[in-house]
């Protein structure tokens, strides 16, 4: 008997028959989103202790090499926690319904999630945040996307702007989750373990400890799609580069 | 011009050399297992648990359950049985977590300034000392750590982890069942009038009976608190103790003094109550002396390992060894009982100099195999 909880979760149990089951699918392919400049490169420099992941996603997802985050330390540099940046493009709006645009390369929402119109400045209080109610993966004219519903309007938003995770839901002055941009992921991380939790307090949970490195430079059309106050602190200075 | 040639020290070699390293840190006069109170409950796992490729280092245990035979059913001349429900047995799956110790470091700069302080003595003995003065530290740590767990298991069943300057959180519940968790009994154990012996064997008849296991070892843990606190000052004991003594004409007065050793000897007299073994533990935090034990918590619990250590691997030597950058070096070794920590020396650039660094880590956590007999008392709380 296999001694990984994740198969002994799924696996237990017996039936003393036959089963039939069939799945097929794809291994997508492969983009590089880093720039690898001649030289002596000191990118993968890893922070001190690592963090626990403190905004996981509610399901099975997947975070992307090049994507950035925060490592928040308290004043001393210690207690660290990691808050990933989630970013979802959008494609139109209607009311309570977004949709967003789906490609194998964007972060997977998820009921519960709670989300906002990017602020127009990083760390910045912004407008509207609410939940959403339900996802669902379809295709719109010829694009596939997700369609969200959020239980209340938000910010009106349209094709091409992004949305973020906020802090919690607020009819005004919602606080962005990510406030500093200051770590990026190395590689992919599949997170398929659910529920998650960002908090220390569950003992059955997924908790997803992770450690980032400070540095990288990254070609921006490679990567997660970014709202304007996350491309305004872009430290490169060469156009179509995003360097952390 | 210097008297020795650091770059040929032994120092540097462990750095740089790692059968050096490791036949250096196996010399058992050379480091001591201090904080080793989890050794005396717990026993390494003999295999490592695999760390998948999700990140996922998971185990399982599973603890038999029993419960008492019942006699025999009368019948008629061939007459056939009935058949009893069948008994179960209780599982629980986990995983491991990571850990590093606090590092020690230098740069090329101190690395100089110390060198020429200790140039006057001839040799490099004083910077291996201090180097090996921190190692042992690091071991200390890992052990402390480590016993911090097993106390924190024993005492309650799960364990945290909320010391240190990083990531702190829950880590692991054994399913101890509820009605293991038990009160003092009538009367709370910090009352000297308690009858603390009546109730212990009170208590310990009940857990037999309900399991069906009359004659089977079992021992009381006390930690060092509850026993100076609570048995020191108590009427029955010091009673009991009184009477024995009278009883073999040695002499007694009533308010005689009496020593640890002595308590438990004659304690082990005491029909109908199994051993008392008294529990010492204590590690020390960035905010002082911590215990892993939870206040005013006794154990009733079978004779022997009360559990194994679950430990898996570490990245951090496969990802060197495959893909490390050759600017960089670094040695590993296993240190610690059963090799549980890993001690790795690094050296990096930085400018035109050199920097070094050492550094401890182990991923291991304690796991109980008898949690269905496993009883945890809370003595500062009488019985509903």
């Amino acid at each position: 008997m296999s001694n990984n909880y994740y198969d002994a979760m799924y696996g237990g149990g017996a039936f003393l028959g036959a089963v039939q089951l069939q799945a097929s699918g794809e291994i997508g392919g492969y983009r590089n989103v880093f720039v690898n400049p001649d030289g002596i490169n000191n990118n993968l420099a890893h922070f001190p202790f690592g963090a626990q992941l403190a905004n996981p996603f509610k399901g099975a997802a997947k975070a992307y090499a090049g994507d950035l985050g925060e490592m928040r330390y308290n004043d001393k540099g210690e207690e660290p926690k990691y808050y990933l940046l989630k970013t979802y493009k959008v494609k139109s709006m209607s009311t309570t319904t977004v949709k967003i645009y789906r490609d194998g390369y964007s972060h997977i929402p998820f009921v519960g999630d709670i989300l906002m119109k990017a602020p127009d400045t990083l760390g910045a209080n912004g407008g509207k945040a609410y939940t959403v109610t339900a996802v669902v993966a379809e295709e719109d004219t010829g694009k596939k996307v997700w369609t969200l519903t959020f239980n209340t309007e938000i910010d009106t938003v349209s094709d091409g702007d992004v949305l973020v995770e906020a802090e919690a839901e607020a009819a005004s002055e919602a606080k962005m989750m990510v406030k500093v941009i200051n770590s990026v992921l190395p590689s992919d991380y599949d997170m398929p373990f659910a529920p998650s939790t960002g908090a220390g307090t569950s003992f059955t949970d997924a908790k997803y400890d992770i450690d980032p490195v400070m540095h990288g430079i990254m070609y921006i059309h490679r990567m997660s799609p970014m709202p304007k106050c996350v491309l305004d602190v872009n430290k490169s200075r060469v156009n179509g580069w995003y360097e952390v | 011009m210097a008297k020795y040639d650091f770059n040929n020290s032994a120092l540097v070699r462990f750095f740089e050399d790692q059968d050096f390293l490791q036949t250096f840190v196996n010399d058992i006069a050379m480091f001591r297992t201090n904080f080793g109170f989890w050794r005396n409950d717990f026993q390494v796992d003999g295999m490592p648990t695999p760390l998948d490729d999700k990140g996922l280092a998971a185990f399982t245990v599973a603890a038999r359950k029993v419960e008492p035979a019942v006699m025999m059913d009368m019948r008629a001349p061939l007459g056939g049985s009935k058949d009893l429900e069948k008994q179960g047995f209780s599982w629980y799956t986990g995983s491991i977590h990571h850990v590093i110790t606090p590092c020690w470091q230098e740069n090329a700069h101190e690395r100089e300034y110390r060198r020429k302080i200790y140039e006057q003595f001839g040799n490099d003995a004083n910077l291996m000392m201090q180097w090996s003065d921190s190692v042992q530290e690091k071991i200390d740590s890992a052990n402390s750590t480590l016993s911090n767990y097993c106390a924190q298991i024993l005492s309650t069943g799960e364990v945290k982890h909320e010391a240190g300057r990083g990531i702190k959180r829950n880590l692991l519940k054994v399913p101890i069942p509820a009605e293991n968790f038990s009160k003092a009994g009538k009367v709370v154990w910090t009352s000297p009038a308690c009858p603390i012996l009546d109730q212990m064997k009170e208590k310990e008849i009940y857990y037999r009976e309900l399991w069906g296991l009359e004659t089977e070892p079992f021992k009381w843990q006390i930690p060092y608190d509850v026993f100076t606190k609570c048995f020191l000052p108590n009427e029955q004991i010091r009673n009991w103790i009184k009477d024995v003594r009278t009883n073999r004409e040695l002499a007694t007065t009533d308010t005689m003094p009496f020593t640890t050793e002595e308590i438990q000897s004659y304690l082990s007299l005491y029909p109908g109550l199994s051993p008392i073994e008294i529990v010492v533990e204590k590690q020390y935090d960035h905010s002082g002396p911590v215990h892993g034990w939870k206040a005013n918590t006794v154990v009733f619990r079978p004779v022997g390992y009360a559990g194994v250590i679950k430990h898996t691997e570490d990245l951090d030597q496969y990802m060197y060894e495959n893909y490390g950058n050759s600017l960089v070096q670094k040695t590993f070794a296993k240190v610690g009982d059963a090799g549980l920590f890993t001690l790795m020396n690094i050296t990096r650039v930085d400018g035109d100099y050199k920097t070094w660094k050492t550094e401890l880590y182990g991923s291991f956590i304690p796991t109980l195999t008898e949690h269905p007999y496993h009883v945890i008392m809370d003595i500062s709380t009488a019985d509903d």
